[in-house]
């Protein structure tokens, strides 16, 4: 897989719009492409990673066990999208297992070498880091949202997603 | 904004009139919500009643209420008219002892309806949430029947479980009309292979869509709509191309009493329909 491959892989994801040229050129040069079958898991919870993903096409869900649940999906990511962020801003301990739901294609970065080149070029280093940032803040909010549970049935008289009725007021 | 609307004053109807209509079929949909298929016993009555995607009706229990209920499928594939509704006071309650043959009262239509015609030439993304997909059905209804006149169409449609999908039956039809239907739920065993997270997300993830000319219409909890027009701010939709269902107390229909009143707005006669831009002010205002 040569290096322009690469380039070209990551200059199409969603989750690097806007990055300047040269980032991506050097983030090419640690990057990786790698295909996972639909079904395959490529990690699981509470695993060391070493590598950060940026999934290319596909679809991939994270699932964390819960005892006397099973496993309970949490988050399915779509293309353009980063999975693995313990491996570069937690300890690589994975919080979630990740499976491909679909026939998937992932930039898979090395987050070691990742850190090097983030600490080495900090103006590199920032422009990673805000859209991990972004990226993270955005799937906060997303959980904030299902955290409410906003479909979720109410008793009579709490403002429900149907039109109110007369007496269902205050 | 008003063009959008074929209200019962407007259209010349008399609002406070109540129409006797018989149940002709109750379908039951997910848990806790069932659609009642209704038929008005006057024939005239019934062959002069139009409506507008996105309006509503009232419909009276004698002895429980009147509540405002959207109507959920448009005459083009119901015989009667279809009314998707969710237990969540003593009407709704009322409403599930009925049985097929029952009657019931029905005033309406009332308020403004989905910008149809804006949609023309144009990419279609219809957000909805819940229950929230019941108002946005008719919609589908007319970009289904006259698909060469729309862009790309796409459905975005967010439930709490797989289980509580509404209307998961019609979405093989939708797909064949070109209506691409994205789901997701917010919770899931592994079992399930569809999207997990919230609708906005979805949005995120659209790819094959002209944002900048395209139009919105959302329907669902108040604060899935915020966070669904955040998104699409974000995306470039233009504020005048955003379109959102509010729900409120609505009592009268015709904007005469005050209780489903937001601003200068009432909801009832000026919505349930309006343009992001006109109720933006309101959105974020709590006693609102």
């Amino acid at each position: 897989m040569d290096v322009e491959h690469v380039r070209y892989a990551l200059e199409e994801l969603r989750f690097l719009a806007e990055v300047p040229s040269e980032v991506i050129a050097r983030l090419a040069d640690a990057a990786s492409l790698q295909r996972a079958a639909s079904g395959s898991v490529i990690f699981r919870e509470g695993t060391r990673n070493a590598n950060l993903y940026l999934l290319r096409k596909g679809k991939v869900a994270l699932d964390m066990k819960v005892p006397g649940r099973g496993s309970v999906r949490i988050l399915t990511l779509g293309p353009g999208e980063m999975i693995g962020w313990s491996a570069l801003l937690g300890e690589g301990k994975m919080t979630a297992g990740a499976v491909a739901l679909d026939d998937s294609e992932l930039v898979v970065i090395d987050s070691h070498g990742l850190l090097r080149l983030c600490e080495s070029d900090h103006h590199f280093g920032f422009q990673i880091m805000r859209r991990m940032a972004a990226a993270l803040a955005q799937r906060l909010v997303a959980t904030r949202l299902q955290l409410l549970d906003l479909f979720a049935d109410l008793p009579a008289g709490a403002a429900a997603p149907v039109r109110l009725e007369p007496g269902d007021g205050p | 904004m008003r063009d959008a609307s074929r209200s019962a004053a407007a259209a010349g109807l008399r609002p406070w009139r109540t129409h006797t209509v018989r149940v002709r079929e109750i379908l039951a949909e997910v848990e806790g919500v069932a659609t009642y298929d209704l038929a008005f016993r006057d024939e005239s009555a019934g062959a002069a009643y139009r409506f507008a995607p996105g309006q509503f009706n009232m419909l009276y229990l004698p002895g429980a209420g009147e509540c405002a209920i959207s109507i959920s499928e448009d005459r083009a594939t119901s015989a009667g008219y279809r009314h998707t509704v969710r237990v969540a006071g003593n009407v709704t309650k009322t409403l599930t002892g009925l049985r097929p043959g029952d009657t019931l009262g029905l005033r309406g239509p009332f308020g403004t309806s989905w910008p149809i015609t804006d949609c023309i030439g144009r990419d279609v993304v219809l957000v909805a949430g819940g229950i929230g997909l019941a108002p946005l059905r008719p919609a589908i209804g007319s970009l289904m029947r006259n698909a060469r006149q729309f862009g790309r169409r796409h459905l975005l449609y967010g439930a709490r479980s797989p289980e509580s999908l509404l209307y998961w039956r019609q979405y093989e039809e939708w797909s064949q009309a070109g209506i691409r239907v994205h789901t997701t739920v917010d919770r899931a065993d592994s079992r399930w292979t569809g999207h997990v997270g919230v609708a906005t997300l979805l949005l995120e993830r659209l790819d094959a869509i002209d944002a900048r000319n395209a139009v919105l219409m959302c329907c669902g909890p108040e604060v899935m709509m915020r966070f669904t027009i955040a998104a699409a701010l974000n995306r470039g939709f233009a504020p005048d191309r955003i379109w959102v269902s509010l729900e409120r107390n609505m009592q009268c229909g015709v904007g005469l009493c005050g209780h489903c009143q937001m601003g200068g707005e009432f909801v009832c006669r000026d919505g349930p329909v309006f343009r992001y831009d006109r109720v933006a002010p309101f959105l974020d205002v709590e006693a609102f």
